[in-house]
């Protein structure tokens, strides 16, 4: 298994028109070992940028490295990558043993060989009794293992995902998840899963980078980047926010700022000067809900406001609040109180401690 | 955002894709003008010779026709044929496509590759025994006459009115299946939303057929309808064998015969040419354009009624209605073939198998089995590997110059074999460098190329359509796991493909091996006549036995198509059809 070194990565489909970029100036680093996710929405770049690590697309600027070979001009099958495509590409001709041995038999590996690298992946995947079957005769689930195990014995230097999740059905996908992240993570391989699932990303990542427009957004850990976005559009993509301008009032161990519906206190490291315009990202859930009119604390702000609508989800609801600026904020209410959360027209403090406001 | 290098081009290919591309390129250079010898030279060879004068450049021919009134009433005649011929399968091929695409009933899959069956059997072989059926002394009329609608046989008429209905009528029988096919295929594209729309603003049946599903297939339609107008302008068997002549195509053919070939029948060819031509551009790029849809598929659900047992019953009469009657002419010719005595009966009186043993024993049968056989051989050969080649280019490669190489291999599709073989004739005429390969010597090589040109659609179209079925990530999976790309065509493409190549081929074979004008023109010296000029020349000769010996020939090339054809469906399924379609 290799690290994985991307460089100024720039993808240009149609050079008459070289502002648009499917991929545009992208450098990171995949350690070794590491499941690191590409997450996005479609027509980002995710799969673009999967597809020229593993060779099928070709860079218009940049470099790729695996490990400390420099493969941007080596061909798709001298890269010893291994790709898990999106619809398996399992081939129909050949039996699920005779798909898992291509991979070893392309480099030559001796036939007995073969046979039991096949037999050790198969029986990871738990499919070491399919062997004779076509592809045709497995469902959706165990297509999708023999694909994993088809990209695994080829013994790559990393393992590419491209949505491998996205064509099961709903129940299917959650259970395989956690399943294909013990998977990954018992053989040791350096992935790069893409998907545009932001809560397949949060479940089963060591890291992120979010993606949007060819360019990326933000990298951290899952923890990292929901709860520290860096920007307006990482904070909208893995899961909701409110979002509120204000000016810096005071600064300090806490600040202070002052938007239109209210003060709002920050707690925040190194944060902007004071009289800087901030924007403020709260999400829903961090927001707690008190009955009519409650002071401020010292750790928390109170912004006065009026319910207006409301979604009973079962464990949880979901209600919409009007600030005193005529802003309407979400907020999730979880547990018992969401079964005896305020009426519509009720009135209403919104509670959000320092630590919960991340400004973007 | 960074700045690209502005020195260099920047690349969007790998290095070994753009020499991939280049060989490509190379190959699809080398393609064009392998068809531009084969197809386009004879024909400008031919069209020049019309407009030859006095060894100069002139329009004296031309201006001959022109003032012609046998010709130009021969003409008149060929376009009303045609016009009856595309109108009468228009009606047979529409309600049948609306029924399959609008109800399900039992033995709908069997009944959807029966009708494929009077596509496949050659309609001049049907036409020996559409005077035996349709005469004064018909079988029709013995029929009437035993159930008391005539007094006897000899008052009832002569259905075949001179020729013409029944030339019209065997044309249509034969090719409404194409129609059938492109009819369905508009169908089954067009989303059943924008039809449940117009009956949900209020529009019955019928208006919303004829307002807004017509209108949607009319592309498909057109496509279909140029091809069939195209091969009832231009047909030869089936007028030849009914003895109606009074057609421009016909007198084509006798003049093309001759050893000194008047340049006004070059003349002709062109006026033939240019109208074809003319007919599948408009039908392809002006009247059969495609309205912008929205979705070509379907965004809603439709649920097709399923026939009870009355609907199944009707459906089933509307299907094998037609069927039988487009294979009747066939069933009388199998009964040809083995009566030993049939007049003024309505089936043989004496059956013998003396006749089907005969022309597996007569020498002069035999030879033309032989080069039938060898004709069909080699030009099936050629189609297999020129066909997959280009399909592989169209659909594989991104090298320049594919829709030109799209455009020259589906190009015999609008020119008739009987056009092409003018043109095979004007480059082999008495006098030129290639007189020894020409019709009066031996026409082995230009029978050859003749057959391959004609067919070359078919292998295109039956390989293109097995490399579209293949998801390009089963290639690029496998030269993600190392393989090249030779290794990925050996092991994953043509595995896959192996079912469409091969079902192609077995079609392509026994096409040709009845192939008609060219056969007919092309060969003029006995020793090397194939199977369909032969049973030409003994249904034509006036002679009983003769008529036998032709239909035994006849029911052996049913028998050969028919075998083709159950092996192309099981190879294929439901993809068969692609095949066919315009």
């Amino acid at each position: 298994m290799k690290s994985i070194r991307i460089e100024n990565i720039t993808k240009v489909y149609d050079l008459a028109r070289p502002d648009e970029r499917a991929v545009d100036d992208v450098s990171l680093t995949v350690a070794e070992g590491e499941l690191f996710f590409l997450l996005g929405p479609s027509g980002c770049g995710k799969t673009t940028l999967l597809r020229m690590i593993a060779g099928l697309t070709w860079p218009t600027a940049g470099r790729i490295h695996l490990g400390d070979r420099d493969v941007t001009d080596v061909s798709v099958d001298k890269r010893n990558t291994a790709l898990v495509f999106q619809n398996y590409a399992l081939w129909p001709h050949m039996t699920v043993a005779q798909n898992v041995e291509f991979g070893p038999k392309m480099k030559g590996v001796a036939a007995a060989q073969r046979r039991e690298t096949a037999g050790r992946v198969l029986s990871i995947v738990q499919m070491e009794g399919y062997v004779r079957r076509k592809p045709v005769q497995l469902s959706g689930g165990q297509q999708q293992r023999v694909a994993l195990a088809r990209a695994l014995a080829a013994e790559p230097d990393c393992l590419l995902l491209d949505e491998p999740l996205s064509n099961l059905d709903a129940k299917l996908r959650l259970q395989m998840r956690s399943e294909l992240r013990r998977l990954i993570k018992s053989t040791g391989a350096t992935a790069v899963y893409v998907t545009h699932d932001q809560k397949e990303a949060m479940s089963m990542a060591d890291r992120i980078a979010v993606m949007n427009d060819g360019r990326i957004q933000q990298i951290g850990t899952p923890r990292d980047v929901y709860d520290h976005p860096g920007d307006r559009f990482v904070a909208d993509f893995l899961g909701e926010g409110n979002f509120i301008e204000g000016r810096v009032a005071k600064t300090g161990a806490t600040t202070v700022i002052e938007t239109p519906a209210g003060q709002l206190l920050a707690r925040i490291d190194d944060g902007p000067a004071a009289g800087a315009t901030v924007t403020c990202c709260i999400r829903p859930e961090r927001v707690t809900l008190q009955m009519g009119a409650v002071a401020a604390r010292p750790e928390a702000a109170a912004l006065p406001a009026t319910v207006v609508g409301g979604v009973f989800l079962g464990e949880m609801a979901q209600l919409t609040c009007r600030l005193a600026n005529d802003d309407v904020w979400k907020v999730t209410v979880l547990g018992e109180s969401a079964s005896a959360a305020p009426p519509e027209g009720a009135a209403v403090t919104l509670m959000v401690a320092g630590e919960h406001v991340v400004l973007v | 955002m960074t700045v690209l290098p502005k020195d260099r081009l920047p690349l969007t290919t790998s290095p070994g894709e753009r020499a991939a591309r280049r060989r490509a390129t190379a190959v699809v250079v080398v393609m064009i003008a392998l068809l531009a010898l084969l197809l386009l030279m004879p024909l400008i060879r031919a069209v020049s010779r019309g407009f030859t004068h006095d060894g100069k450049a002139s329009v004296y021919w031309f201006g001959r026709i022109l003032t012609n009134q046998i010709l130009l009433s021969e003409m008149l005649n060929s376009v009303l044929l045609a016009c009856t011929t595309t109108a009468i399968a228009l009606l047979l091929a529409v309600p049948l496509a609306m029924i399959r695409s609008s109800v399900r009933f039992r033995g709908q899959g069997v009944l959807s590759v029966l009708i494929l069956l009077p596509l496949i059997l050659p309609p001049f072989v049907g036409a020996m025994s559409m005077s035996r059926l349709l005469a004064h002394y018909g079988v029709l009329n013995q029929i009437l006459a035993r159930v008391g609608i005539l007094s006897n046989a000899a008052a009832g008429p002569d259905w075949l009115g001179g020729g013409f209905a029944g030339v019209a009528a065997l044309q249509a029988l034969h090719l409404f299946p194409i129609l059938y096919l492109n009819a369905s295929a508009a169908l089954a594209n067009i989303d059943p939303a924008y039809a449940q729309a117009a009956r949900n603003l209020g529009a019955g049946r019928w208006r919303t057929f004829r307002s807004v599903t017509l209108p949607l297939m009319r592309p498909g339609l057109f496509a279909g309808g140029t091809i069939v107008f195209i091969w009832a302008l231009t047909d030869i068997g089936t007028p030849l064998i009914l003895g109606y002549e009074r057609l421009t195509a016909v007198t084509l053919f006798k003049e093309l015969a001759r050893a000194e070939i008047n340049p006004r029948t070059y003349s002709l060819v062109f006026v033939m040419l240019t109208g074809a031509v003319t007919l599948y551009v408009l039908g392809k790029f002006v009247f059969g354009r495609s309205v912008r849809l929205d979705s070509s598929k379907a965004t809603v659900a439709v649920e097709a009624p399923r026939l009870g047992v009355v609907g199944t019953a009707w459906a089933w009469l509307a299907f094998g209605g037609v069927i039988g009657l487009a294979i009747l002419p066939h069933i009388g010719v199998v009964l040809t073939a083995i009566s030993a005595r049939w007049v003024n009966t309505i089936l043989p009186s004496q059956i013998t198998f003396d006749h089907l043993r005969f022309v597996l024993v007569r020498p002069e049968t035999r030879v033309c089995i032989m080069n039938s056989l060898r004709y069909a051989g080699a030009s099936t050969a050629v189609d297999v590997v020129i066909g997959s080649i280009i399909a592989w280019l169209l659909v594989r490669t991104r090298a320049r110059g594919r829709t030109l190489l799209d455009s020259t291999a589906m190009l015999p599709l609008a020119v008739p074999g009987l056009i092409l073989a003018a043109g095979y004739v004007a480059i082999t005429a008495r006098g030129s460098w290639l007189e020894s390969i020409g019709p009066m010597n031996n026409p082995f090589v230009i029978l050859v190329i003749a057959y391959s040109v004609r067919r070359l659609p078919f292998i295109v179209r039956g390989v293109s359509a097995g490399l579209e079925q293949i998801p390009i990530a089963l290639e690029e999976a496998s030269r993600n796991l190392g393989a090249s790309r030779p290794a990925t065509v050996l092991r994953i493409t043509l595995p896959l493909i192996a079912a469409s190549v091969l079902a192609a081929t077995v079609l392509t074979f026994s096409f040709a091996m009845l192939e008609v004008s060219d056969s007919l023109i092309l060969a003029q010296t006995e020793s090397h006549y194939p199977i369909t000029k032969e049973i030409y020349r003994q249904a034509t000769s006036g002679n009983r036995d003769a008529a036998s010996v032709a239909a035994a020939l006849g029911v052996y090339g049913m028998v050969l198509l028919g075998g083709s054809m159950a092996l192309a469906g099981a190879l294929l399924g439901r993809r068969l059809g692609a095949i066919f379609r315009a």
